[in-house]
């Protein structure tokens, strides 16, 4: 299928074909992912906005074989960095070797690393060191490194997915909010269901592991990109986008109550911006040419939930993030048409 | 997107608009009703329900309004609401649940890439049914109840409303005080007719306005009786003589006329006898002198003015100067006539007073009535009373006595000094009485008391008609003296009146016993 794909920068993809591959990539990955449809579209809409994705779930539940299988189903550069405290920035960014040539004269060469790549998959991202993460910082914003002065853009589209273990704390480096922001979705891997298990067990134990084919290339994906930002959306879904982040900032008016009283920060600018890119994926996806308030709300656990930075109170009522969203969309409906009685 | 300005409606789109538009109205109009009828059915059958207690003579209607404006209103105002197609393209969004079609449709920029899949979306997500997809969603139970109310309402006002009586009278009582209000008008406009009557007429001017601003039967009778007072306090203790003297000198003379014409009035008989006085032969000039001067001893203090002029006269008729005692005479013909004329308007102010406490009566006895049938109604309020009145009347009989009259006379006071006697027999008379409460006895006013010139005396009550005048036969000092009634009643009433002046009594009263007198007169033929 990517073959039959152009690979340049004036590709157009119509929204027809955009549902299509995101259609064909789900089927791809789901012939190694079983279940967790909500996760892989999360990670899909993602992508298609180029954003960052940050997956979190214990141990096993198939995280870095999902962006591993991402990764298969395209024709895009794929990297992968596993996160150790003694992996060092230059281990990411790439670094400067003194290399002689045939003359032997010897001169210094920039060896990238392995964030030079459209995919990059930083699994158990928390194990690494601050220094060492935040040499993703510049890449993930500015999709550039700069090393020994001189600054390096990366390829396009270029995505980090992350992966994190919220369990054995020890000796890990929780994210600072500073990059956590910088992700657009965080998804939560939850456990798979019983015949999700068994499906599970089932395909991984028969001896034979199912050959993805890519069915998109780079060039269509940075086209997909653009075609997602392209998508309209009506002033009040906009609006309602804002609404949102604003309910979640414990200063406004509209934050509930509990919003008030467990969150010390609320969502960024950032976090509108990753609504609203998500909805336009979303309704892409589903074969729709513009954004709607649903659309919002379905991506506003992802979107919102790595921003809000609790407080002590909230660990200590047991009070997570996804909650708190859950009681933002309660505070702030569907709006209405605005005549009395009328949906 | 354009930021929420509605451009343009794409085609196709303007009567779905029309028809979202028309639905929607009716969706407001019935929540709104269910918003607003509640309160209004809930207010009404308050309303209602303090009709029964309180006198509101516009609760029913207030009731009746309040279940019928707000629901006028409230349509009224449905067809005035503007209503944006972008509100019609949310509520078909929201309605049929396609990701907001419609709204983003009418937002999009025509030269939008999406723009033409965006307005072909919303036209294939219109329904089918739009009625149905926009339809109203009645809250049934809130109708049920503004149905209940609605009917409770209704029932009440349908049902007699036990106020009604109450309020059927407080209309009586201000239809009786208007009507005072307009009687003492008519009386004010009749005394203006009159000379001097200026105070007079300003206070019934300012008791009609006064009037006119009451409501309350007290208030009105306070007001009336008030009036009253101001009104006798107007009639000053002058007024009163000089009415006693011009009073007293037309019975006199009309019951003893100057010259031969009688039944004229005083000033016409002295302007006769001024005329006359060149026939007189000496015995009678002396005669007429001493006259004269006897009738201006009696007006001395009550017309000053016509006592002067009737002395001079008198003394001009005894010194023989006709001329002087023509004109004399004509003067106190004239003087006497504007006398008459200030009695007369005086006279008038003091109707007016007595039909104040006429009218007074009137409202007290609407009041004591309403009052009564509201105690009849409770079973309250039967029983017998006791009250006073005031009686006339004649009788028939003789009256014995013995008495000296002295000829004598001086000043206003009666004439002679008659014996002690005492009128007895079957007397008759017509009790004008005034019931206060239930059965009352009457009690008549005696005809004369401890009298100079009749004695004391008592009248039987009774009714009926005397059919003969009283006649008082007394026996003097020198013999036996038949004195007829009619021959001393004009005194008897001018000292009744000088005492009545002399009295502090409501001028309603004083006409009553200043009636008596007339009566008697009437009945003796003294006049």
């Amino acid at each position: 299928m990517a073959s039959e794909t152009p690979d340049h920068d004036d590709l157009v993809v119509s929204p027809e074909r955009y549902a299509e591959v995101v259609s064909a990539l789900e089927a791809e990955i789901g012939k190694v992912i079983v279940g967790q449809r909500a996760v892989v579209r999360s990670v899909v809409v993602a992508m298609l906005c180029e954003g960052h994705v940050l997956l979190e779930g214990v141990p096993g539940l198939g995280k870095t074989r999902l962006l591993q299988a991402l990764a298969d189903a395209m024709s895009v550069e794929f990297g992968r960095i596993q996160f150790t405290p003694d992996l060092m920035p230059a281990d990411v960014v790439g670094t400067q070797v003194l290399e002689t040539d045939e003359a032997g004269n010897r001169t210094f060469r920039y060896r990238p690393g392995p964030i030079f790549a459209g995919l990059v998959l930083a699994d158990e991202i928390n194990r690494a060191t601050p220094k060492t993460q935040s040499a993703l910082l510049e890449a993930m914003q500015e999709r550039a490194v700069t090393v020994a002065g001189e600054t390096r853009k990366l390829p396009r589209p270029f995505l980090v997915m992350a992966t994190q273990n919220p369990i054995e704390q020890e000796g890990t480096y929780p994210l600072p909010e500073a990059q956590l922001d910088r992700f657009m979705f965080k998804t939560v891997v939850p456990y798979p269901s019983a015949d999700e298990l068994y499906d599970i067990v089932t395909r991984t134990t028969a001896g034979t592991d199912a050959e993805l084919s890519p069915v998109t290339n780079a060039a269509e994906l940075r086209a997909m990109v653009r075609l997602t930002r392209s998508v309209p959306a009506a002033t009040h879904v906009v609006r309602h986008a804002v609404d949102l982040v604003v309910a979640t900032q414990p200063t406004g008016d509209s934050a509930p109550d509990a919003i008030k009283r467990y969150v010390r920060t609320g969502a960024s600018p950032r976090g509108a911006q990753a609504l609203m890119l998500g909805a336009k994926a979303t309704a892409l996806i589903d074969g729709r040419p513009s954004a709607s308030v649903d659309d919002v709300r379905a991506v506003a656990h992802a979107a919102l939930g790595h921003r809000l930075v609790l407080g002590f109170e909230a660990a200590a009522d047991d009070m997570g993030a996804a909650s708190l969203v859950d009681q933002v969309l309660t505070a702030v409906p569907v709006p209405p048409s605005g005549v009395r009685g009328a949906p | 997107m354009k930021g929420g300005v509605t451009p343009d409606l794409p085609a196709g789109f303007a009567g779905v608009v029309s028809r979202g538009r028309r639905r929607l109205r009716l969706i407001w109009v019935v929540a709104s009703a269910e918003l607003v009828l509640p309160m209004a059915a809930g207010v009404a059958l308050a309303i209602a329900l303090l009709g029964r207690w309180l006198p509101w003579a516009w609760s029913d209607a207030a009731a009746v309004a309040l279940l019928i404006v707000p629901v006028v209103g409230v349509v009224a105002w449905a067809m005035a609401k503007p209503i944006a197609p972008l509100v019609v393209a949310r509520a078909l969004d929201n309605a049929t649940a396609n990701h907001d079609a419609w709204s983003t449709a009418m937002e999009i920029d025509r030269a939008d890439p999406f723009a033409a899949r965006v307005v072909q979306r919303a036209l294939d997500s219109t329904p089918s049914n739009l009625a149905e997809a926009l339809a109203p969603r009645p809250r049934w139970r809130r109708w049920m109840m503004v149905g209940a109310l609605v009917l409770v309402v209704l029932g009440l006002v349908v049902v007699a409303n036990p106020q009604d009586d109450r309020r059927a009278e407080a209309a009586e009582r201000a239809a009786a005080i208007e009507q005072a209000a307009d009687e003492v008008e008519a009386q004010a406009d009749a005394l203006a007719e009159l000379p001097d009557t200026d105070a007079a007429v300003a206070e019934l001017r300012e008791l009609v306005e006064e009037l006119r601003d009451l409501s309350d039967v007290d208030d009105a009778l306070a007001a009336l009786t008030e009036a009253e007072r101001a009104l006798a306090d107007l009639q000053g203790a002058d007024q009163l003589a000089q009415r006693a003297a011009v009073d007293g000198l037309e019975r006199t003379l009309d019951a003893s006329p100057l010259t031969t014409s009688g039944g004229e009035s005083a000033a016409a008989q002295l302007a006769a006898a001024a005329q006359s006085l060149d026939e007189l032969t000496p015995a009678e000039a002396d005669a007429l002198a001493e006259r004269l001067e006897n009738l201006a001893a009696t007006q001395a203090e009550g017309d000053p003015s016509t006592a002067t002029s009737l002395a001079a006269a008198a003394a001009a008729l005894a010194a023989g100067d006709l001329g002087a005692a023509q004109d004399a005479l004509n003067a106190a013909a004239a003087s006497n006539a504007d006398a008459a004329a200030s009695v007369d308007a005086a006279s008038q102010v003091a109707n007016s007073a007595s039909d104040l406490g006429q009218l007074a009566d009137r409202l007290a006895a609407l009041a004591d009535a309403q009052a009564q049938g509201q105690g009849q109604g409770q079973g309250q309020g039967q029983g017998q009373g006791q009250g006073q009145g005031q009686g006339q009347g004649g009788g028939q009989g003789g009256a014995g006595g013995s008495g000296q009259v002295t000829g004598a006379q001086a000043g206003g006071n009666a004439a002679g000094q008659g014996g002690v006697g005492q009128i007895a027999g079957d007397g008759t008379g017509d009790g004008n009485d005034e019931l206060t409460e239930g059965q009352n006895t009457s009690i008549a006013v005696p005809l004369g008391g401890e009298s100079d010139v009749l004695g004391a005396g008592s009248v039987a009550t009774g009714s009926g008609t005397a059919t003969d005048p009283i006649r008082a036969n007394g026996t003097t000092s020198n013999g036996v003296v038949t004195v007829p009634v009619r021959d001393v009643v004009a005194d008897f009433a001018d000292q009744a009146t000088t005492a009545l002046d002399r009295l502090d009594l409501v001028p309603s009263e004083a006409r009553t016993v200043q009636n008596y007198f007339d009566q008697l007169a009437e009945l003796t033929g003294a006049r």
